[in-house]
């Protein structure tokens, strides 16, 4: 029952505020529009009265009355002088009025006058300034007319200059084509040559290698006891360089197996056989057919 | 007679004197919720101050998640909880981690929305104390007047005594308005741009613990 809801400290303090506030405007309110409601009243006038006689009172009295007429007729004067005064102030002030309309009627016609000018001057200047945009529209499209005829003659200069410059072009290119055909033929032919000449002399130092190698085969041949003259096989060799044979095959026999197997083995004594070193004839020699027929 | 201030209120006519209760009222709702709200930003403020700092420190993350689940968490609190908690349902599913922090992206914007709501409720109030009231105090004001010039017209030869206290208590209606407007219009326009300054912060400090997850998320 003790806890206040979390929104009674903010109100006890927004109360607080508005009851401050409240008595500062109620403290202002009672202090300053004091001096307005007491305007100070004039203080009591003290009368001092003595007892005089009859006849004096009268005389007084007659006095004052003749006081009072002159002094009333006196303010009658002075109330006509003032009257005649105002009225020469009005006929003055009303003169200068009509002045002052005068003047400025003189004014308006001269500012009339002005504007009126001045809208002329800006009619003339509009003028001028429109022949001045003719002018320079015509003078622009003169330019640019000029200028496009100039751009298309340069084109087509232009244009003519590459089309000389492509044809000659092409003409030197077909020349230099030529040449390079005639050329090329040439070094085939020679080329062509030399290769004849060469296979020729590798089949001519082929035919003497293996004149060689059957000599020397033959050397080391045993003649079998069967040997009948007229025989021959083919028999296959593999060489490394050097000479030395890997392997020898017959591969077509001749009939007689003791003929062949002779001659299988004369090729391994053979070993090394006389081949030439030379790289190009050598691959030749590498694996090699042999027909092997002795003579006699 | 009219020479005090309550003396005016007291002979002011039955509506005029009911617009100024009114506005009395409203003024005094306005100062209420202006105290109350001024307390409420603060003290947000200062939470996730507080929150950064351990955030911060190096705690790990499951610890801090521990001791907060267990208090009564509140602003930044939640945004972090709801972060971590949609993280480490998404860690134990093995996601990909840039579903991980799309997700937790998510979660900690709809935590941050409930907590600026929470910031932003009857703010509007004082909007409406701040454009209304005026109004108000000037029909007070307005009626004040008719009904002064009215008796002004029954009467054979008028004076400016006849018809001041009158106009003098109804505009008393019209600085009521104004009195009570001022405030809230202030308070109304601080208040609003201190909210978005930590709505921005909240959106910072979610962003930064989503590049952390993520970060976490690939290192695994």
């Amino acid at each position: 029952m003790n806890r206040m809801p979390s929104w009674m400290p903010p109100f006890l303090k927004a109360l607080v505020l508005h009851g401050a506030i409240i008595a500062v405007l109620f403290w202002r309110w009672q202090s300053q529009p004091e001096p307005v409601v007491a305007p100070p009243s004039p203080a009591p006038e003290v009368i001092e009265a003595t007892a005089l006689d009859e006849a004096q009172v009268e005389a007084e009295l007659e006095r004052i009355k003749a006081q009072e007429a002159a002094a009333r007729q006196a303010e009658q004067a002075r109330q006509e002088k003032l009257k005649r005064q105002r009225m020469a102030e009005e006929r003055r002030l009303r003169e200068l009025k009509r002045k002052q309309q005068k003047e400025k009627k003189t004014l308006q016609q001269l500012a009339e006058a002005k504007r009126k000018k001045a809208r002329e001057e800006a009619k003339r200047l509009a003028e001028l300034k429109k022949r001045q945009q003719e002018e320079k529209a015509r003078l622009a499209k003169l330019e640019k007319a000029r200028r496009e005829a100039e751009k298309k003659r340069l084109e087509e200069q232009k244009k003519k200059r590459e089309e000389e410059e492509r044809k000659k072009r092409l003409a030197e290119e077909k020349k230099r084509q030529q040449e390079e055909a005639k050329r090329q033929a040439e070094a085939e032919a020679l080329r062509q040559q030399q290769l004849a000449q060469q296979r020729q002399r590798i089949n001519r130092q082929a035919a003497e290698a293996t004149a060689k190698v059957k000599q020397k085969v033959e050397r080391y041949w045993l003649k079998p006891a069967s040997y009948q003259s007229g025989l021959s096989c083919t028999i296959q060799v593999r060489v490394i360089p050097g000479g030395e044979v890997v392997e020898a095959k017959v591969i077509q026999s001749s009939g007689d197996r003791a003929f062949d197997r002779s001659a299988e083995v004369a090729v391994r004594k053979a070993s090394p056989l006389p081949i030439p070193d030379d790289p190009a004839l050598f691959s030749r020699f590498r694996e090699f057919k042999f027909i092997f027929k002795p003579e006699g | 007679m009219t020479d005090s201030l309550f003396g005016l209120i007291a002979n002011a006519s039955l509506l005029v004197q009911a617009v100024m209760a009114l506005l009395m009222l409203a003024s005094l709702a306005s100062w209420t919720l202006i105290f109350q709200k001024r307390q409420e930003l603060n003290q947000a403020e200062e939470d996730a101050d507080n929150f950064e700092s351990r955030f911060w420190s190096g705690i790990d993350l499951a610890d801090l998640y521990k001791q907060l689940a267990k208090a009564e968490a509140a602003g930044l609190e939640t945004v972090f909880l709801a972060g971590y908690k949609e993280s480490a349902k998404l860690f134990k599913l093995r996601a990909p981690p840039h579903l991980i922090a799309e997700n937790v992206e998510r979660a900690m914007r709809v935590a941050i929305g409930r907590a600026i709501e929470n910031l932003d409720a009857r703010l509007p109030f004082l909007a409406t104390v701040g454009s209304t009231s005026p109004y108000v105090g000037l029909f007070g004001t307005v009626w004040g007047i008719m009904n002064s010039f009215r008796a002004l017209g029954d009467v054979q030869q008028a004076t400016l005594a006849l018809v001041a206290p009158g106009i003098a208590e109804a505009l008393i209606a019209t600085a009521m308005g104004l009195f009570a407007a001022i405030p809230a219009v202030i308070a109304y326009n601080r208040f609003s741009t201190h909210i978005d300054r930590i709505q921005r912060r909240y959106d910072n400090f979610a962003e930064e613990f989503i590049c952390l997850l993520q970060r976490k998320a690939i290192e695994l």
